[in-house]
């Protein structure tokens, strides 16, 4: 990928808030304990701050070699913004729905939503596809390895 | 034949929601929830006593595991599935009696949740020493550490293990202090007990027999109430001064709340019948358990006790 | 001369028909369940760990040891094709391995794999039958501080191993660290950053993030950017498998080097593989004349870390002989497997039991040997996956991902994890984070902070007990050398680029 100086200033930026919040969210949490007997805030809290630490060295060095090169442009590669939202709903819906709903809905839902991603995927080309993938599930890991989830279920509870 | 056993388990699951209790029991598959991954000593277990119990009886159980948070997840699990006497399960100390008195996490109430059915098996702990120790004898470890407390430094496959509140609970009856040495497993613990890093080892007796009969450390005491039979001269700590001091890894059947008594009885009757078949006692006791057996009112009893015991130790220790 | 008493008996109990038979089934099971996204060696042996009960112990383990090393290896073969590890030495081997397969080399690199793996497996093998009492004595000089320095060591090592700044890899292995510690606090039992998510007690599921990660995140990077693979139609026929001879001679000394490293680290209990596999790649990195190669199909890259795996698989085992002590989950899964059989694991194995123990010690090389005969006809079958049309190759990923995952912990949570870290994942691949340190830090961070507590509870608060240890001392002076030359060549790399 490409390196860009003025993304990592923000990156590091970024990196220095969140060692920071872990520092403050371990030190309020956490009893830090002594050097001998360590409390559990201890080590999170040493961690924090080496990572803020080093985000804010990460943005200083992209900071001077911004001024040195003119390099302006943000990152040439677009952020798929449609592709990761229908993956992760595609994971989500299965995550959700196998334990009420059993293995069938569950492979429908994560290869039918993701699919979407692609716009050269057609319904019918979607439909056909779910429908080998079930099988394959069932197949493989119903009665192959004999897992302990339903293939169709309602159990919402 | 297991295969289709596991084949099975969908049905079963599908099942469920749907079937009321029969006259006859059971009816159908058995769910039975093992909280901890296969291959584990709770896992080996249920599935010894199953196997047994299936071979006389002609009951199909089909094992859940359901590992996660020291056992924690499963019994949360077990507690609320429907008490028609169709899903059961495997608790033990850890996760019935000291759990749910030291995580504020823990949602179910080892009493009101559960039905007991049987006690299984009980294993104490053994706490070990290097061969180059100062310590004779654990009368040595007690005088050290009265002498000069937090001077023992004592190592455990890990906090809120039996093996921690075993120390934990010697501290609360007679102001003692040792200092606490945690350990993931007993991997690294036994190489730093032989290398004499920490001063002793606390660990379930037949973890670390192997051990000792291989010369490598030297046993000092167990923490049952009677002298364990493999190991017959070691004394136990209640024999030092620790009148009632009790502190073991023992396995239960357990079910949800509410089960129909007949199911209790006939569960109960098969656990108990399969105990007694020469074979499997045989085999438990080769791993160093002592058998247990009983009715389900003993057991209630018992757990009873234990939750109470527990409960005070974590209390005392300042724990939760 | 009882060495080759020993080898004698082992070989003849791991050919006899009956144990042949099931460490076939046994490697072949593996290979396919470890092929599937998810499904690692502890999750595969977990799952047919009821089989076993019916066969007598020596198969049972044989068995169990075929499924460990053909999961494995399905593992890679997962990796190179489709960049989704569920393990950190799987994610090293996917650096230069799908890189190699995206080049239409991917039957190559599967073959080499193969070699990588049979030759550092057969390292650890001698080794353990040789040395096993030398080097288990040199286990037990290792105690918490030498292992923190260690650890230290590896984790310093893997943030240089990418091609991006050095100070990108420090941030990666200190956010894997923090992933790490999720979880229960193994000293006080405090749950730290869980949310009250009972789910996390136990921490983040190694699989979870390794999956989101890299699987994930590649499935949405590649989305829509390519059609099939670009693989040509010939690139499966067993011409195409086969390495040039600048491949053979590129891979002589990772496989040496990579053995040695693996060999070490498999000695020291609980650090095993995965630490060795990035050591073994940060050292090939190091070393090599155009280190700009790496992580754009470097074979190298694989061939050092794929041996360096095995060989530590392997003498992961001498603690375990020697002392009594598993050298990992896996290994304790297996020793497990002994108990069901009425046979107690532990230092006395090898004498009480002499055939099961040579038998199973052999078994590794014959199973590696049948690995490398069941794959030559299988790498064809498995570079033909990369031909099916990308549009519908990936739900297919997602969905083995998803079921594998939930299958390891039976946890529909873990799979709400995968989500989360495929949307992390990709967000630090856009920002050009690499990766494969963070997988490290996180498998390494919890056993850190546990060994730096204990030895400052140990050293009564001392931390010049790191210091005065000369064992921990020179590795931390190691260490520190590294730290310095990677500092020093970054200037150097500003001042040139000025």
């Amino acid at each position: 990928m490409i390196q860009n100086a003025r993304a990592d200033i923000v990156a590091g930026l970024l990196i220095c808030a969140v060692g920071s919040i872990i520092v403050i969210y371990a030190y309020g949490n956490y009893p830090m304990g002594t050097l001998r007997r360590m409390g559990p805030g201890m080590f999170p809290a040493g961690l924090g701050a080496v990572l803020s630490l080093l985000g804010m060295v990460l943005a200083l060095n992209s900071w001077r070699s911004l001024q040195a090169n003119a390099s302006h442009d943000w990152p040439p590669v677009q952020f798929e913004l449609r592709t990761v939202g229908l993956t992760v709903a595609g994971v989500v819906a299965f995550a959700v729905l196998l334990r009420p709903m059993g293995l069938i809905p569950a492979v429908i839902a994560v290869v039918s939503i993701s699919a979407l991603s692609d716009a050269r995927n057609k319904p019918l080309g979607i439909a056909v596809l779910a429908l080998i993938l079930v099988v394959l599930a069932t197949v493989i890991f119903k009665f192959g390895l004999g897992l302990s989830f339903s293939l169709i279920a309602w159990n919402w509870s | 034949m297991k295969t289709k056993l596991f084949a099975l388990a969908g049905a079963a699951f599908i099942a469920l929601g749907g079937s009321a209790f029969a006259q006859s029991y059971p009816s159908g598959n058995i769910d039975y929830i093992v909280p901890y991954p296969p291959g584990g000593g709770t896992d080996v277990l249920a599935r010894q006593l199953n196997d047994q119990i299936a071979r006389s009886t002609g009951w199909n159980f089909v094992i859940l595991n359901q590992p996660g948070a020291g056992g924690t997840i499963g019994m949360d699990q077990l507690s609320r599935a429907d008490g028609d006497g169709q899903t059961i399960g495997m608790g033990q100390t850890s996760n019935l009696a000291v759990n749910p008195a030291l995580n504020p996490e823990v949602q179910y109430d080892p009493l009101a949740d559960f039905t007991p059915i049987a006690l299984v098996n009980t294993q104490p702990m053994g706490i070990i020493t290097h061969n180059d120790s100062p310590f004779a004898d654990f009368a040595a470890v007690l005088e050290a550490v009265r002498a000069e407390p937090g001077s023992v430094l004592y190592g455990t496959p890990g906090t809120g293990t039996v093996s921690h509140m075993s120390i934990e609970r010697l501290m609360a009856q007679d102001d003692l202090v040792f200092e606490h040495v945690p350990y993931t497993g007993i991997a690294q613990a036994i190489s730093d007990v032989m290398g004499g890093v920490v001063d002793i080892y606390v660990g379930s007796l037949p973890s670390v027999m192997q051990h000792v009969e291989a010369g490598n450390v030297r046993l000092l005491a167990v923490t049952s109430a009677q002298p364990h039979p493999l190991v017959p001269d070691v004394p136990t700590v209640a024999s030092l001064g620790f009148d009632g001091y009790l502190a073991e890894d023992w396995k239960a059947v357990v079910g949800p709340a509410g089960m129909p008594e007949d199911a209790v009885a006939a569960l109960n009757q098969a656990v108990n019948d399969a105990l007694a078949e020469p074979e499997l006692r045989a085999a438990l006791e080769a791993q160093g358990s002592v058998v247990l057996g009983g009715t389900a009112e003993e057991f209630r009893a018992f757990l009873a006790d234990e939750v109470a015991a527990w409960a005070n130790v974590v209390d005392a220790a300042g724990l939760r | 001369m009882t060495f080759f008493d020993n080898i004698l008996l082992g070989l003849e109990t791991a050919l006899s028909l009956n144990n042949l038979m099931w460490c076939f089934v046994g490697v072949f099971m593996g290979t396919l369940l470890g092929v599937i996204p998810g499904i690692g060696v502890l999750a595969a042996i977990s799952m047919l760990f009821p089989l076993t009960f019916q066969l007598e112990p020596t198969a049972a383990l044989i068995m169990l040891a075929g499924i460990w090393y053909g999961t494995t290896y399905g593992g890679s073969t997962a990796s190179i094709l489709l960049n989704v590890p569920g393990t950190p030495s799987s994610a090293i081997t996917a650096l230069d391995g799908y890189p190699m397969a995206q080049q239409g080399r991917a039957g190559v690199a599967l073959l080499m794999t193969t070699f990588a793996s049979f030759f550092g497996g057969s390292v650890g093998i001698i080794l353990l039958m040789g040395f096993s009492g030398t080097i288990s004595q040199m286990a037990l000089q290792f105690s918490s501080t030498e292992y923190f320095a260690l650890m230290l060591l590896g984790l310093i090592a893997a943030s240089g191993m990418s091609n991006g700044a050095m100070i990108k890899g420090l941030i990666m292995v200190c956010l894997g660290v923090l992933f790490g510690l999720v979880g229960s606090d193994i000293y006080s039992g405090a749950r730290r950053f869980t949310f009250g998510l009972v789910e996390l007690a136990d921490g983040i599921a190694l699989v979870a993030l390794a999956l989101g990660l890299f699987g994930i995140s590649e499935v949405i990077a590649s989305v829509g950017k390519i059609s099939a693979k670009g693989v040509d139609p010939d690139a499966v026929r067993f011409k195409a498998m086969k390495p040039t001879r600048d491949d053979m001679r590129r891979s002589w000394f990772p496989m040496l080097r990579g053995s040695a490293v693996g060999s070490f680290f498999g000695t020291l209990p609980g650090t095993g593989p995965s630490i060795a596999a990035f050591m073994s790649y940060a050292l090939e990195r190091r070393v090599a004349k155009e280190p700009e190669r790496f992580g754009k199909g470097a074979i190298e890259g694989i061939m050092g870390p794929e041996s360096a795996n095995n060989a530590a698989d392997q003498t992961a085992f001498i603690p375990t002989l020697a002392l009594g002590i598993p050298g990992s989950a896996t290994m304790a899964l297996m020793l497990g497997a002994l108990m069901i059989h009425g046979i107690a694991p532990g230092p006395q194995l090898m004498s009480e039991q002499p055939a099961l123990f040579w038998g199973l010690v052999m078994s590794f090389w014959i199973g590696n040997l049948l690995l490398l005969v069941l794959n030559i006809p299988l790498i064809g079958l498995w570079v033909r996956l990369l031909t099916v049309p990308y549009q519908w190759l990936f739900p297919a990923v997602l969905m083995f991902v998803c079921i594998g995952t939930y299958s390891v912990n039976n946890s529909g949570f873990d799979v709400l994890l995968v989500a989360f870290f495929g949307i992390l994942g990709y967000v630090l691949r856009y920002l050009s984070f690499p990766a494969a340190p963070m997988i490290l830090g996180f498998v390494l961070g919890p056993l850190m902070e546990e060994h730096f507590r204990r030895a400052m509870l140990l050293g009564r608060g001392d931390p010049m007990t790191f210091l005065q240890r000369p064992i921990s001392a020179s590795v931390l002076f190691i260490t520190l050398c590294l730290l310095i030359w990677g500092v020093y060549s970054a200037m150097r790399k500003r001042s040139a680029g000025s």
